[in-house]
């Protein structure tokens, strides 16, 4: 009784962290522009995500730096991180090429 | 290091910095400097002009503040999904949530018992029904007067919707619609509230509670997700039957008893099946609870909780506008109620706390 796929949230922000290592703003400003703008993160939304995804082992921190006065930390995808992003890839590319099977079946059958 | 600059930290980050306030403590010590650090680079322009104006007057938007408002909920109730498998396959994680999904089921079967029994009774008692011999004249009553009583009504209604739509594994439609019933118990609150201002006898604590039982099964709505099967549907049929037959003969009964006297208010009815559902539930022996038994300890927790707080909150109430010479009589019985739930309630957290000792 759990679910299978992590969140849209979490794998964009999976995604965005599998190029390199990001901090906050960053993972954002990505994961805008891996979801064409589909997806955009609120701070609260973010965080929550971060926090269960380091919680679960999926990322960790990388490093911290001090940027403009403030303490900037980097998160980066782990192992494990990554076999889920790649599972979770796989699952949603088996499901479109299902639909884009049926798609065409049904467009040859003459659809309206 | 949270300082940006040696004059500390400007208005918006002060005023971030409260929002973030609504967080758990141990939360905020381990987030609070780096959500502050994105919030704050995700409000700058490049225009030093507009960013010192919008460090000067800017505030977080309501979206942002929608989603600092639900992270704190979701940090405070546990077993909601998290969506990271290795989080939610953990044991006390899937006991809570199914606890959660508990509760949800049957804050929705108890509205939608209180709104059916409530049309069937007024149907019947204002001889709507003209095929059925009674009651006699002089035990008719009118129905539903007022618009809060009709929404409140509508409310339940919703509330069925809802049930429904959980039983199907409709479970997003269903949250929309528990909001929904939310906002219109809300509306019936403020339209009491209305009349009472105007001299009405209402009971505006007992009013406004009713709002609370909604609120925690939108929040225990949450507990399901799309991939976990629709729950059996016939248990719960059969308790909305069940409910519907004895609350509303429970009604009928009481107001031909007498009309004037509460002898058996919603909260009492509440307490009584509690009591009678967690008696149940602590008299099995340790040996034959199944693995779903701390879920139903936990739910059971939670739903006397909300029950014993509805007992308390309608004793005011009763202790001085009540009619005399019931009232006594009627908050010795209320007490007796409430200290019932509150020893079950505790039997509850014991064997609760005991469950969870057990879970790695």
């Amino acid at each position: 009784m759990v679910d299978d796929a992590v969140t849209e949230p979490a794998f964009f922000v999976l995604a965005a962290l599998a190029g390199e290592p990001r901090h906050g703003y960053g993972i954002v400003g990505e994961v805008d522009r891996l979801s064409e703008g589909r997806v955009r993160l609120k701070v609260g939304t973010l965080y929550g995500v971060l926090d269960r995804l380091v919680a679960g082992g999926l990322v960790e921190l990388d490093r911290e730096e001090v940027a403009q006065g403030r303490l900037r930390r980097y998160y980066r995808l782990t192992e494990p991180g990554g076999r889920r992003l790649a599972a979770d890839a796989e699952r949603q590319a088996a499901n479109a090429r299902v639909a884009s099977r049926r798609l065409r079946s049904w467009r040859a059958a003459g659809a309206p | 290091m949270s300082a940006g600059v040696d004059a500390g930290p400007g208005p918006l980050e002060r005023r971030y910095r409260a929002l973030l306030r609504v967080l758990p403590a141990g939360y905020r010590a381990a987030w609070e400097d780096d959500m502050v650090a994105t919030f704050l680079a995700g409000m700058r322009t490049g225009d030093p002009e507009q960013d010192a104006l919008t460090d000067d007057i800017g505030r977080p938007g309501w979206g942002e503040v929608a989603s600092v408002l639900g992270l704190a909920v979701r940090l405070r109730v546990p077993g909601l999904p998290t969506g990271i498998p290795v989080l939610d396959g953990r044991p006390a994680h899937r006991q809570w949530n199914g606890a959660l999904r508990l509760v949800a089921l049957t804050g929705l079967l108890v509205s939608t018992v209180g709104a059916a029994s409530t049309i069937g009774v007024h149907l019947l008692a204002s001889a709507r029904l003209q095929w059925l011999p009674w009651p006699p004249a002089d035990l008719r009553y009118a129905p539903l007067p007022g618009l809060w009583q009709q929404l409140r009504l509508s409310a339940g209604v919703a509330c069925a919707a809802a049930f429904v739509a959980l039983l199907l594994g409709q479970w997003r439609p269903a949250r929309a619609v528990a909001v929904l019933a939310l906002l219109l118990d809300g509306c019936a609150s403020v339209g009491a509230t209305v009349e009472v201002l105007s001299g009405a006898p209402l009971d505006l604590a007992t009013i406004w509670f009713a709002v609370l039982p909604d609120a925690v099964v939108v929040v225990a709505i949450a507990a399901f997700a799309a991939s976990m099967p629709p729950p059996r549907p016939r248990p719960w049929l059969v308790g909305l039957v069940a409910g519907i037959a004895v609350t509303s003969l429970l009604q009928l009964a009481s107001f031909w008893i007498d009309p004037g006297l509460p002898l058996l208010d919603w909260p009492g009815v509440s307490a009584a099946a509690l009591v009678v559902a967690a008696g149940i539930h602590l008299a099995v022996p340790a040996q034959r609870r199944g693995p779903g038994a701390p879920s139903r300890t936990l739910a059971l927790a939670v739903l006397v909780a909300v029950g014993l707080a509805g007992r308390l909150v309608s004793m005011p109430h009763l202790a001085f506008a009540g009619a005399a010479p019931w009232r006594v009589p009627l908050l010795l019985v209320d007490t007796a109620e409430a200290l019932v739930l509150l020893a079950v309630g505790l039997s509850l957290v014991r064997l609760a706390r005991a469950a969870a000792r057990a879970w790695p």
